[in-house]
């Protein structure tokens, strides 16, 4: 008996609109991602956006959104996204993105284009506790690209670039403004391009291990999220976190963590899709 | 979304307007903090104006950011009291909602202004600005603050203070201090306040029929008609109407998944954004410290004196951090909460309770969710939508 649907799930970010094609079985407790694509929103409306990507994906697949589509699961600033089945908050899509990663982590880590938060969540992804930066740009992804821009970096480029960092020097963490002053000073001080981006990632990384500490977070802790793709940030996370006393985290990261809320939202739509098919709900 | 409502607002807008068009009349104006002594001033004659009220009105018609600047200008910090730089700076450039709403041109030229401190020294600078500009007598009182309890010796000291005022209201007011009007304006203070009260308990009730955010707008006769005749009429019928919605079993949201406080300032610019957020996502924001702020249970006429002094200084936001512990733990209880919001309004540190580990303390041993959004009363400056909403509907998912 082949019980296998497919969802989709639409992260709509500050920067970025992610799109995952999920196949769901329930019997067998499987899933498998077959398909992302990734579109940055520049100036465009994000509804259409949205739109097309989804429309690309099917096509790639082969398939129809009303014939083979169970669950089109929207997350983030999703809630406009068109033909959606249904929403899902951000930190419950990224925590059980989390989990799709890396099944033992008990603690996720949404790197993102806006902000960063720290999830507590149980075993089947649930969210217990959360702490989230506040209101300052300079603990965000939008940060780092408005500095790798200003450096001539593409955005890429940012984590490897920090790996062959030697003596970095950490800007202002209070305040994005402030620190794109002490980045324009460091480079008239000819600090080289690697120090500079190192210097930034590690003071976001404060922020991050600060959230860590704020939430008694327990290891392993996935990092997720755009800046989660960043080698150099995982780096700096780690390093920082090394050198408080009493904490013994575990990182885990991957290349794809940025689809870790558009993996959650298809998930938790296949799971939702059966609870309401189990009440003879037909969507 | 249900189409539940409060029909007594309608009485409400009438009586809002009545209360501007008596400062309007020939009668002398007194300026007072809002929770000041405004019994005794009303109880020499004066009509009462309240600039924390017009504060509030400059924060929900969301103009506060216009004029903040102008007080920057005269170098007020634009981190300090937003109902201060939006109420100076609204003043210096003639414009105010009172316009549109209420055919007002202008606040009404005090002939006294009388602060009390309970609240916070900014009220202090602020009236001072204008017992200057105004060449107007001012009379303050300062009673000792951040309290575990209000001893007889503190009620002595503020009851000293407020009979002190006596000579200041007599010379301005040009009538002689009548002990028996003081009682009468002190009485019909206590059965508002009383029925004030009572509004607000009926939202113990599932589904209750009264929201905080409807609360933050049916407050208005308590603080700036108290010790009069129609706040304590108005109260009477917006009981009966909560009552037997209660009896009918009606409310804000028939069927709440979780049942939340709210602690601190509203913020007033976004009040329909935080009702509807909540009702969308199906928990009613049940109780408030703020609305809860304006019940004074000392009240007796038997001792006006000591009696009001008591019931302005025991006042939530005069008292230490174990004291407001315990009060927010009972009224937990009471209301039956599962989660508690604390707004963190940055401009507005004396009112924002979730510096100094209270939501952890209060987390730990209720069990109770907590969150901290942060914003501000009047400034929408420093608050972000989108951050608050994620906040918002994670801590809700929390709760269930």
């Amino acid at each position: 008996m082949n019980d296998t649907i497919y969802t989709m799930g639409v992260d709509v970010g500050g920067s970025y609109i992610k799109c995952v094609l999920v196949s769901y079985n329930k019997e067998i407790n499987d899933h498998k991602v077959l398909d992302k694509q990734t579109e940055k929103i520049r100036k465009r409306n994000p509804k259409i956006v949205a739109s097309e990507i989804v429309t690309d994906l099917l096509k790639r697949n082969n398939l129809d959104y009303d014939k083979d589509i169970s669950y089109l699961a929207s997350t983030g600033e999703g809630e406009m996204v068109e033909r959606k089945t249904g929403h899902f908050y951000s930190m419950t899509s990224h925590s059980r993105g989390g989990k799709h990663f890396f099944p033992d982590a008990k603690t996720v880590v949404d790197m993102g284009g806006l902000y960063v938060r720290a999830i507590k969540i149980d075993e089947k992804g649930k969210v217990m506790d959360y702490k989230m930066t506040g209101q300052c740009a300079s603990g965000s992804g939008q940060f780092i690209e408005n500095i790798s821009r200003y450096l001539g970096l593409a955005i890429e480029e940012v984590g490897q670039m920090s790996l062959k960092a030697d003596n970095p020097e950490i800007p202002s963490g209070i305040c994005a403004v402030l620190a794109e002053t002490d980045v324009i000073n460091l480079v008239s001080k000819g600090l080289s391009t690697p120090n500079i981006v190192k210097g930034i990632n590690l003071s976001i990384a404060q922020r991050v291990v600060k959230l860590l500490g704020a939430l008694k977070a327990e290891s392993p802790i996935a990092l997720v999220g755009g800046m989660g793709m960043n080698e150099g940030m995982v780096q700096a996370v780690e390093e920082l976190a090394e050198g408080k006393k009493n904490r013994d985290f575990k990182f885990l990261s991957s290349k794809d963590a940025i689809y870790s809320g558009a993996i959650g939202a298809a998930l938790w739509g296949g799971f939702r899709y059966y609870k309401l098919k189990e009440k003879g709900v037909t969507l | 979304m249900s189409d539940y409502k409060i029909n007594s607002t309608e009485d409400l807008k009438n009586l809002m307007k009545g209360y501007f068009s008596d400062l309007s009349s020939s009668k002398k104006i007194a300026w007072c903090t809002s929770v000041g002594p405004a019994e005794l001033l009303r109880s020499f004659g004066f009509e009462v104006y309240f600039p924390e009220n017009h504060g509030a009105l400059l924060g929900a018609s969301r103009t506060a950011m216009d004029f903040i600047p102008e007080s920057v200008k005269l170098g007020y910090a634009g981190d300090i009291c937003s109902y201060l730089t939006a109420d100076i700076g609204s003043y210096l450039q003639k414009k105010t909602p009172l316009t549109k709403q209420y055919g007002m041109e202008g606040v009404p030229k005090p002939d006294l202004i009388v602060y009390n401190t309970n609240q916070c020294r900014e009220v202090q600078d602020w009236f001072m600005w204008f017992a200057k500009e105004f060449d107007c007598p001012i009379f303050g009182i300062k009673p000792p603050r951040h309290l575990d309890q209000v001893s007889k010796e503190d009620i002595a000291d503020v009851s000293a203070q407020f009979k002190q005022m006596i000579p200041v209201c007599e010379r301005v007011s040009e009538n002689k201090f009548d002990i028996d009007k003081f009682r009468h304006t002190l009485n019909l203070s206590k059965e508002a306040t009383d029925l004030w009260k009572d509004c607000l308990n009926t939202g113990k009730n599932s589904p209750s029929p009264i929201s905080f955010f409807d609360g933050a707008i049916h407050m208005g006769p308590i603080v700036v008609l108290r010790g009069t005749e129609k706040a304590k009429e108005y109260y009477q019928k917006l009981y009966k109407e909560l009552q037997k919605n209660v009896e009918n079993g009606l409310g804000f949201l028939q069927k709440a998944d979780s049942r939340v406080y709210w602690e601190g300032m509203p913020i007033w610019g976004k009040l329909r954004y935080f009702s509807n957020l909540f009702v969308n996502n199906n928990s009613a924001v049940v109780a408030s410290t703020y609305c809860n702020s304006w019940i004074f249970d000392a009240f007796d006429t038997k001792d006006p004196f000591a009696s009001s002094a008591l019931a302005y200084t025991e006042i939530f936001i005069n008292r230490s951090e174990q004291a407001k512990f315990e009060i927010l733990k009972q009224h937990i209880q009471d209301f039956n909460i599962d989660g508690m919001i604390f707004h963190d309004a940055k401009t507005c540190f004396n009112n924002s309770n979730a510096r100094f580990g209270m939501p952890l303390r209060l987390k730990e041993e209720t069990g109770i969710q907590t969150l901290v959004i942060e914003g501000d009363l009047c400034d929408l400056r420093f608050f972000s939508e989108g951050q608050t909403t994620t906040k918002v509907e994670t801590f809700i998912e929390q709760m269930n």
